[in-house]
């Protein structure tokens, strides 16, 4: 078990391509942190850089207070879960799961004791004697893990583990890494570019963009506090909506001026934090469940607004209304049972207490 | 209410002929006949054929002209000089194509190694021998065995070492065989290891990395077992070829000296058409047959047995 460190880590290719950009983060002992991002944003780079699978530019990682930049990966002390599972074709699911502890010179019976162990945690064990091409992906899925807890490492990297399996199937194997990590509590590093798993297995979510690192914290943290337009537009499905607008001062209030004459009052214990912004151009960000068929009315900060929808997607417990304004592509989570149908105008609440307001220049929430 | 009325399936309508000759030619597996029609006939022509008619002649007296049963076989079998044409050609193939196997899985390693740009322009010489034919390249060979004006006994002496016989004395004679063989074969296994190690997954290194296995150990753990199909596959091609040798022999040393380089071809070629004994001559080159035979049974029974628990 171990802490991860990053200090300043630099990957730069070939021709001056700089695919992270010196970040640093601190991964404590047994934590889960999962570090997701869009294609291209350095997640996966991040995560080869401590496997020692990718040559560091600049920087320093430390593994278990440990520098080991210059470190081979077989003396780092990690275990890998990768994409495409990366088993060996040619031999059974207990060679596989063995080899790194042979290659290790651990006695037959302990390399048996440990297997068993293994198969029992992932339910494995009828499939020990077969090989890879024998199991489903899912069967592929758990030997790969397998892989990595017969070793007891210190810490667990996943490189989107489940990115090849189906959607059923994905979230029975999310719930099983979530079940490992709390058995043998190895520090985990996970890497996906799927927010919902991102936001149902971390104890902190790594938010990557660009090679930089946009935000870190606990995922609900991400999700009600983003502290930028980037966080808080990829945590969430539908991500949240964003309205130009502007703020302005009347009838000794602040008020947000939205498009088609739409104005908003902005609740009274955040008047004082966005006064100093009364005349600028603003972002309003708001996520689709605040968006709503008027209901609530009589609570406060709640107001009203028409809007027109464009598409509606039934989802079954809920119905995402798509609808524009400005421009803005809006989306807004209704009942099921409210009359929402394209081009006819419907009545909305906008629940004000959940509100955001964002710089539109530097993207940052103010 | 609805009524309905129940029936007895009846009976197919008469297929027209022209109809069943559409759906024969509309299934996949006429389509795969026709392709490999062509191979087929080829196959038949100069394999099958020449097969069965060596051994017919194979049962001829010397002029062709009586049944003789299994008395050119007998024959044989009394002689030294055939049993030192199995020996001879058992180990020239064998050597050689264990010489080319591993002189061909460094190479591959080597190349596999380059960076891509430099990559090409090293297969590419490295190919070399094998893309010049080989009777034009054995006699550039010949010159350089030559024992009194070539290069190699003229650098020989650079150093203070006496001449080599190359092509004169059997053991030197036999090693020059296996030389030229080695060099004109080794690109083969070296481009056939490359495309397999070009397919191992880059992923297996990196978990095998990971797991603690050193260079040597990727090698033995993964690379290997993941390339033992190919292996598997260009031995036995090669051995087939090499075992069936007939121009590098021919012309360096003509089976001598003393017979102690022939290899089944030279030896029917100078026993049926040299001596004029054809009956002879296909029944020395049937042995080749069943040595290949067994070989091939045991690599094709092995190579299946992979490809079902791997592929």
């Amino acid at each position: 078990m171990a802490q991860v460190t990053l200090r300043k880590v630099v990957k730069a290719y070939d021709g001056g391509v700089q695919a992270v950009k010196g970040i640093d983060l601190d991964i404590a002992d047994h934590e889960f942190v999962v570090l997701v991002g869009p294609s291209g944003c350095g997640k996966s780079t991040t995560l080869r850089m401590i496997a020692g699978l990718e040559e560091i530019s600049d920087g320093e990682i430390a593994i278990g207070g440990r520098l080991v930049n210059d470190v081979p990966p077989r003396d780092r002390d990690i275990a890998m879960v990768f994409q495409n599972y990366a088993l060996y074709p040619h031999m059974t699911v207990f060679d596989n799961m063995a080899f790194g502890l042979m290659l290790r010179k651990f006695p037959k019976e302990e390399i048996k004791r440990r297997v068993d162990n293994a198969g029992r945690i992932l339910d494995i064990t009828p499939l020990l004697d077969r090989k890879p091409k024998a199991l489903s992906g899912g069967q592929r899925q758990r030997v790969a893990m397998g892989r990595a807890i017969v070793r007891d490492p210190k810490v667990f990297l996943f490189d989107e583990p489940l990115s090849n399996l189906d959607a059923k199937l994905r979230v029975q194997m999310r719930t099983e890494i979530k079940k490992v990590h709390q058995t043998v509590k190895t520090t985990t590093i996970y890497v996906t570019h799927d927010q919902v798993e991102a936001m149902t297995l971390a104890d902190r979510v790594v938010v990557m963009n660009g090679g930089i690192i946009e935000q870190v914290g606990p995922p609900q943290e991400l999700y009600h506090n983003p502290k930028t337009r980037f966080v808080a537009g990829f945590i969430g499905s539908p991500g949240m909506n964003f309205i130009p607008g502007r703020l302005e001062n009347g009838a000794g209030a602040l008020r947000v001026h939205l498009p088609n004459d739409i104005v908003l009052p902005v609740p009274a214990d955040r008047t004082a934090r966005y006064s100093g912004l009364a005349g600028k151009p603003v972002l309003l960000g708001i996520r689709p469940e605040h968006l709503t068929e008027a209901k609530n009315l009589d609570r406060p900060n709640v107001a009203t607004l028409t809007a027109t929808p464009e598409v509606t997607e039934p989802m079954g417990m809920e119905t995402l209304v798509h609808f524009k304004m400005e421009g803005a592509e809006i989306v807004a989570r209704v009942d099921p049972t409210a009359p929402a149908e394209p081009g006819r105008p419907l009545p909305m609440a906008v629940d004000l207490n959940y509100m955001h307001i964002l710089d539109p220049q530097t993207g940052r929430v103010l | 209410m609805s009524q309905g009325t129940l029936s007895a399936p009846t009976a197919p309508a008469a297929v027209s002929p022209h109809s069943t000759l559409r759906r024969l030619a509309r299934r996949n597996s006429t389509t795969a006949f026709l392709l490999t029609l062509p191979l087929i006939l080829l196959v038949l022509g100069l394999v099958v054929y020449p097969f069965l008619y060596a051994l017919y002649l194979a049962t001829l007296n010397k002029r062709m002209t009586k049944f003789i049963g299994i008395d050119n076989f007998t024959f044989l079998f009394s002689r030294q000089t055939f049993w030192d044409v199995v020996l001879q050609s058992v180990l020239f193939a064998v050597t050689a194509v264990v010489v080319k196997a591993l002189i061909g899985f460094i190479l591959a390693h080597v190349l596999h190694a380059l960076p891509a740009k430099g990559q090409r322009k090293w297969r590419g010489m490295l190919l070399v021998p094998w893309v010049i034919p080989p009777a034009i390249s054995t006699l550039a060979w010949w010159w350089l065995f030559d024992p009194s004006y070539s290069a190699f006994n003229w650098a020989l002496a650079g150093i203070g070492v006496d001449p080599v016989p190359w092509l004169g004395q059997a053991g030197w004679a036999r090693f020059s065989v296996i030389l030229v063989n080695v060099w004109y074969g080794s690109p083969f296994f070296m481009i056939m290891y490359l495309a397999a190690l070009k397919s191992v997954p880059d992923q297996l290194y990196e978990a095998a990395a990971i797991d603690g296995a050193t260079g040597w150990q990727k090698l033995r753990f993964v690379t290997f077992p993941m390339m033992r199909n190919i292996i598997s596959i260009t031995v036995l091609f090669s051995l087939i070829v090499t075992f069936a040798n007939f121009d590098i022999v021919r012309i360096l040393t003509n089976g001598g000296p003393l017979d102690k380089t022939h290899v089944f071809a030279t030896y029917a070629f100078q026993v049926g058409i040299q001596s004029g004994d054809i009956p002879l001559g296909a029944t020395v080159s049937l042995f080749m047959f069943p040595l290949l035979a067994i070989f091939a049974i045991f690599i094709l029974r092995g190579v299946n047995r992979r490809t079902k628990e791997m592929a």
